[in-house]
């Protein structure tokens, strides 16, 4: 398939013809894309950090069989072996001052991984005593130094799994929602003073599509077991999610689309399933009748701070819509208002009312988030919202009593309007 | 051009990333050399730890302590269990203490439960490692001594034979140092069968 820069120089003659450029700048930009590398700009940097990370996966697998018929002293030295060879990229990589991102990535990695192998080769070799979670830990901090020194989106990916592996080790003894998000707040000033060495459509996407569940994850796993305050964290943080995105793409005059701007698709994307989910859960009455809080603020004081601050994000959030006329970011900022409105409360007595809440919600979520596709002329965006829209109607046929043949009925004339309103949409967004 | 300062710090975290396994070295092999020798009743199971390899885990008699009944505990909760030897040699573990006592070996374990006068801990030494050829083989031979008697199938003796691990502690550090099963060492047992 040929590149966007191969269509854009065979349509040159055809602009050149219809006088939308000269032929000074027809030659110019064919000049321009000549001079750049060939190959698409993911494989430059995908590859080489897969590369590493299975070559650093195989010598994981390869040295944890114990070589019982080797001295432990050879046994040592084997498991080192890996962290030197990182280490060694590592320099050579530097030393070339014109080393690619997949490079940099690639030796990070493989350092990361090789003291990650050292780690627990020692401890295997000598029958040392240890936890996963203190391992996992380590291996984070150890790996945290090369997202900066080697400026490695990859390895800012690795640290945030081992992240999620200790809180999820460290969640079955001890939960600890402050010390998570603290030991992710680490990564914060890659994300905001270091753009320039993750961004990037592929490797910048991939870094946060990952980073973003990895984080969100983490955190839900370090409360305590109460399903109504991991839904108003989901709430609250996808809410938040899709403020940075419309934020960023406010600033960057794009009008709503977060094509090229900073936070990319992901973000927006895991923001918007986010509050749709959570709000979507909201519309059964069941979860009111029967999730109540075991747990107020002073039985579970680190996850209500973590809860509160985000909530403060939505309170900034919301503030932000306001004066930008952002109705559908002011829509979905507010479940996690009324979720944290009923949250120390028995709802047994207004479940139904508040499904009603959550239903008209979901409905004005899935509606704006159309409108707002249309505007932006985004066809995946006005998707996002049919799909709101059919897990809602979805949803209300599943709870109510009616027989299968009226449910049946109503699915298909349902989903028939939902195809010709597409059609019509698919129409209006690209006319 | 690159930074010195970078250099610098690359070169610092660098002599971290080998200082931290070094210095688990450094301290194993003080335990193994000086740390006084305990035995603890132990039985083994064999499960696949898939960042270490195959190994035996085990499960210690010494890791259900008695405890006086309106003692208070968090589950979670890492306490310091003196350590002490009963009269058949092997060692046991004493009601745990949330400090570390000014002297004598203890064990820092974690409490997983506690009921009544009996508390339930994790015991820092809870993995043998094997070659993954040799755990399965360690498993089968425990099982094999290990089982009951069947008195219908003519076995009126108890058939089993103990099963312990060899331990050197040193203050709060314990390092494992050998799998028994019969009185032998497992790789023993194992290289001597046919």
């Amino acid at each position: 398939m040929a590149s966007k820069s191969d269509w854009l120089i065979s349509e040159l003659p055809a602009l050149e013809r219809a006088g939308v450029i000269d032929a000074h700048t027809a030659q110019r930009l064919r000049a321009h894309y000549a001079s750049r590398p060939a190959g698409a700009v993911w494989t430059r940097w995908l590859f080489p950090v897969l590369g590493a990370l299975l070559i650093g996966l195989g010598i994981l697998l390869l040295v944890a069989h114990n070589w019982d018929g080797l001295a432990r002293s050879l046994r040592v030295l084997l498991a080192f072996t890996p962290l030197a060879l990182g280490q060694l990229a590592c320099v050579f990589v530097l030393r070339r001052h014109a080393a690619s991102a997949g490079a940099r990535d690639a030796a990070a990695v493989l350092t990361a991984l090789g003291f990650a192998a050292a780690l627990a080769l020692v401890g295997q070799i000598f029958h040392f005593p240890g936890d996963l979670e203190a391992y996992l830990l380590s291996c984070a901090l150890a790996a945290l130094p090369l997202v900066y020194l080697m400026r490695s989106a990859a390895v800012a990916v690795l640290y945030a799994a081992a992240l999620l592996g200790w809180s999820a080790a460290v969640a079955s003894l001890q939960r600890h929602p402050l010390a998570v998000v603290g030991w992710y707040t680490l990564l914060l000033p890659f994300l905001l003073l270091m753009p320039a060495a993750w961004r990037g459509p592929w490797r910048g996407g991939l870094m946060l599509s990952a980073l973003v569940p990895l984080f969100f994850v983490a955190v839900m796993l370090s409360f305590p077991s109460v399903p109504r305050l991991g839904v108003l964290w989901a709430t609250a943080f996808g809410a938040v999610l899709v403020w940075l995105q419309r934020r960023d793409a406010a600033s960057a005059g794009t009008g709503g689309d977060d094509a090229g701007v900073a936070v990319g698709i992901a973000v927006p994307a895991w923001g918007y399933a986010g509050v749709a989910i959570a709000s979507l859960i909201g519309t059964v009455p069941e979860i009111w009748r029967g999730w109540f809080w075991y747990l107020g603020p002073v039985d579970a004081v680190e996850a209500w701070v973590v809860v509160a601050a985000m909530l403060v994000a939505v309170f900034a959030a919301a503030w932000w819509a306001l004066r930008h006329r952002d109705i559908l970011l002011l829509t979905m900022c507010a479940p996690a208002w009324v979720m944290a409105a009923v949250a120390l409360i028995d709802t047994r007595d207004i479940a139904v009312g508040l499904s009603l809440v959550f239903n008209l919600l979901t409905l004005a979520i899935g509606l704006l988030t159309v409108r707002d596709g249309v505007a932006v002329r985004r066809l995946d965006r006005v998707n996002a919202g049919m799909l709101v829209l059919l897990a809602l109607v979805a949803l209300r046929f599943f709870d109510n009593d009616w027989s299968f043949t009226i449910r049946g009925v109503a699915f298909v004339v349902v989903g028939s309007g939902f195809l010709l309103t597409h059609a019509w949409l698919r129409r209006q967004v690209r006319a | 051009m690159t930074a010195r300062w970078l250099w610098g710090a690359l070169a610092l975290v660098f002599a971290l990333h080998w200082a931290v396994p070094v210095a688990l070295i450094q301290r194993g092999t003080a335990t193994l050399e000086h740390g006084a020798q305990y035995r603890f009743r132990t039985a083994p199971v064999d499960p696949i730890d898939p960042f270490r390899g195959r190994y035996v885990a085990l499960d210690f008699d010494a890791a259900r302590i008695a405890v006086a009944p309106d003692a208070v505990y968090a589950e979670g909760q890492s306490v310091y269990a003196p350590i002490a030897v009963g009269d058949d040699g092997f060692a046991r573990l004493l009601p745990p203490q949330p400090e570390l006592p000014s002297s004598g070996d203890v064990l820092k374990v974690r409490v997983l439960w506690h009921h009544a006068s009996e508390l339930g801990v994790a015991l820092p030494f809870d993995r043998y490692y094997l070659d993954e050829a040799l755990a399965p083989e360690a498993e089968r031979i425990y099982r094999e001594r290990n089982r009951r008697a069947d008195p219908e199938a003519g076995e009126p003796d108890d058939p089993r034979r103990p099963a312990y691990v060899m331990v050197r502690v040193r203050r709060d550090y314990a390092v494992l140092e050998q799998l028994v099963i019969d009185g032998r060492p497992v790789r023993e047992l194992i290289e001597a069968r046919p």
